[in-house]
């Protein structure tokens, strides 16, 4: 689903991404692990062609980002650190604005099931999400990819600030993303949660994949202990 | 398509929720409202004085009694400009200039009572009409409203949410423009309906036409004109990364095009084009007819060369025994030498002030606002243009006047005539001219507003691509 092939992104002298290479197939969730500044997203930036790579290409189901006649941008979602959403709009309304604009228009009963399955309370969602916590923006924010239909779906740092039942609830629904055959590239900071949902686990540093394991083949302590020798 | 009217109707639902922006709307439709109210009654007001004074004078010219012709030519004709039912909308020149004028035989009078001296100093700045805040209120509110649309989206995030939906910086871009010109030009739309409707109230069918075409083409040029304005506040939004310095640049855009430049226009055209005085003005008439011009020869041999020719055609060597009164028929032809030479001078006079605004018009090609202005006016049938058709059409109707009575002092069957002749005189009535004929003369300000966006739409189209997306 991801193909990513030497890529490289440099800002002027700095070389914030060095030949990066990674696949992420369709139900596989690649978590990539590393400290501010390693690269992780400014991998999710190339990958959404926010920014144009130096070097080096990724290709999403076999279409290449920045090609002008590709529709790279219909199969894939993103769920930010916090989901910035319009704080005078309601859930719905939020949900109801960001598919139009990915070009789905569906009936209020079927945004609902959307905002339902990613488990934000029904009285939740007439309100204005400018009174929402930051999990029931995260959850508006997995509603909005689930309305989409994306293959491939981008979180950078996802969790981060969630408290840890918001955490669990949103690992949960991770790990369903997977189970119905999406592909998920995840950047964060946390260990366990990447051991938790994660098929893939990625160590960044300085732009560059240190390390790139499958979970069967390590465990939380072990993942530490290497990330913490790797940074 | 979709796309955009989504996001039309997603940031219209936005800024309705906005407590800011509704306060805002709430003070934009009442100004509006409050703006045409005013100015209709003060329309009403003036009408209604000028109305009144027209129809006193034409009592008075009509009752003057049996009276000898030359000194009725002498007594002459009061003429009054009706005012123009859109300067109300866009008073334009008409504060600054006079508005009645007296028709006497010999000499043509400049028009007087001049609106704005009757008015307190500050007034006499510029009054607070529709046009002033279309043209000057609602594009700083545009800037107000829309200066952060893009930067907003941008710095807290929400900007990369949205283009990995899909939708392209362009397509945002281009909605956003749309919603803020659609907005405003939604105002102009309400307050030009009431407008028609009062209109429609007060003339009936006459003339609704006319009326009519020329709203609706004030709307097209709005339309166009808050396009500019919302292009590049939000083209400018998408550029920039630090709000306020956004904003100080916009309200200095703002500042030198809508205040500065018109001033600085105006005064560079006043020094490079300097307009003579009314004395001076009748100097050189005086000094024109003494000496002649072009293949007119000085007056005195003029009227010479006439009682000559006058009485060579009819075989007399004495005046008095032409077979009709001499005086009329001599009165007559130095009227119409006196109008060679007048219309000499007031075409100096007239390309002097059309040398004075044509700098302002040129630089209506770098000054949107400029054009706008001038469109606006020339729309509402209150430039300087209108007013020289008033001038000229009071011109012909008193050189009319006064052949029929120099006709009347020569050939008629009295000196005097009775007092019913007066009633065979027409009325003077101005006739405005058609929009065609109102636009025509507003070619380069056309060309400015429509070469601004269509420069403003290719920036939007193929600009956008080359604007750092987060």
């Amino acid at each position: 689903m991801l193909q990513i092939v030497d890529l490289n992104k440099k800002y002027g002298d700095f070389h914030s991404l060095k030949n990066l290479n990674l696949i992420v197939n369709p139900g596989e969730v690649f978590c990539l692990l590393g400290q501010n500044g390693a690269g992780k997203t400014t991998t999710i930036n190339l990958c959404l062609g926010f920014i144009p790579p130096t070097s080096g290409y990724i290709k999403i189901d076999g279409e290449q980002v920045n090609d002008k006649s590709s529709s790279v941008s219909s199969k894939v979602a993103y769920i930010p650190e916090v989901v910035m959403l319009y704080g005078n709009l309601t859930g719905l309304e939020n949900l109801d604005f960001f598919s139009r604009l990915a070009g789905f228009k569906y009936a209020n009963s079927q945004l609902e099931s959307f905002l339902s399955e990613a488990n934000l309370q029904k009285e939740a969602h007439a309100k204005r999400v400018g009174g929402y916590s930051k999990g029931m923006r995260q959850k508006v924010g997995i509603a909005i990819a689930l309305a989409k239909n994306a293959k491939l779906i981008f979180m950078d740092e996802p969790t981060s600030g969630l408290d840890p039942k918001a955490t669990d609830e949103f690992s949960k629904i991770v790990l369903r993303l997977g189970e119905q055959g999406k592909a998920v590239l995840m950047a964060t900071h946390d260990i366990f949660n990447a051991v938790n949902i994660g098929t893939h686990i990625g160590i960044m540093k300085d732009g560059q994949l240190i390390h790139s394991l499958q979970n069967s083949d390590i465990n939380p302590n072990q993942l530490q202990k290497l990330y913490l020798e790797t940074i | 398509m979709n796309k955009y009217w989504n996001i039309i109707r997603y940031e219209w639902l936005l800024l309705r929720r906005d407590r800011a922006f509704a306060i805002l709307f709430g003070f934009v439709l009442v100004l509006s409202l409050y703006t045409i109210f005013v100015g209709y009654k003060k329309y009403q007001y003036v009408k209604q004085q000028r109305e009144q004074a027209a129809s006193k004078q034409r009592k008075l010219f009509l009752n003057q009694g049996e009276v000898n012709a030359h000194m009725a030519a002498h007594y002459g004709y009061i003429v009054v400009k009706p005012s123009s039912l859109l300067s109300f909308v866009d008073p334009g020149v008409e504060p600054y200039t006079g508005t009645t004028i007296r028709l006497e035989a010999h000499q043509q009078n400049d028009p007087v009572f001049v609106p704005a001296s009757g008015q307190s100093s500050l007034i006499r700045f510029g009054e607070l009409s529709f046009g002033l805040l279309l043209q000057v209120i609602f594009p700083l509110l545009i800037i107000f409203s829309s200066y952060r649309s893009v930067i907003n989206d941008r710095e807290n995030g929400t900007l990369k949410l949205l283009l990995s939906q899909g939708v392209s910086l362009r397509t945002l871009i281009l909605g956003k423009v749309l919603t803020y010109t659609m907005i405003y030009l939604f105002f102009l739309i309400i307050s030009v309906l009431i407008y028609a409707l009062l209109v429609k109230m007060e003339i009936g069918t006459y003339a609704w036409d006319q009326i009519l075409y020329r709203l609706l083409f004030m709307i097209l040029i709005y339309f166009l004109y808050y396009f500019i304005i919302a292009s590049i506040t939000v083209f400018l939004s998408a550029v920039y990364n630090s709000s306020s310095a956004l904003l100080v640049t916009l309200l200095a855009l703002w500042f030198v095009f809508s205040i500065i430049m018109p001033k600085a226009t105006a005064n560079f055209g006043a020094q490079y084009a300097p307009l003579q005085s009314k004395q001076s003005f009748n100097k050189s008439m005086v000094e024109a007819s003494k000496t002649g011009i072009d293949n007119l020869p000085p007056i005195e041999e003029y009227k010479q060369h006439f009682r000559d020719s006058l009485m060579k055609a009819y075989h007399v060597t004495d005046l008095k025994d032409l077979p009709f009164r001499s005086s009329g028929v001599l009165m007559q032809a130095d009227e119409t030498y006196r109008n060679v030479i007048y219309d000499h001078a007031f075409g100096g006079y007239k390309d002097t002030i059309r040398l004075q605004n044509s700098i302002a018009t040129f630089s209506s090609l770098l000054n949107p606002f400029q054009a706008i202005k001038n469109l606006s006016m020339a729309i509402c049938a209150s430039d300087v243009e209108h007013h020289f058709l008033f001038l000229e059409q009071g011109e012909k109707y008193r050189r009319k006047l006064v052949a029929e009575l120099n006709h009347q002092d020569a050939y008629g069957e009295h000196e005097d005539v009775s007092k019913d002749y007066f009633h065979r005189i027409p009325d003077f009535s101005y006739q405005s001219p058609s929009i065609a004929w109102s636009i025509a003369r507003r070619k380069l300000e056309l060309t400015s507003i429509g070469l601004w966006s269509v420069i403003l739409l290719g920036l939007l189209i193929s600009g956008t691509l080359f604007i750092k997306k987060i």
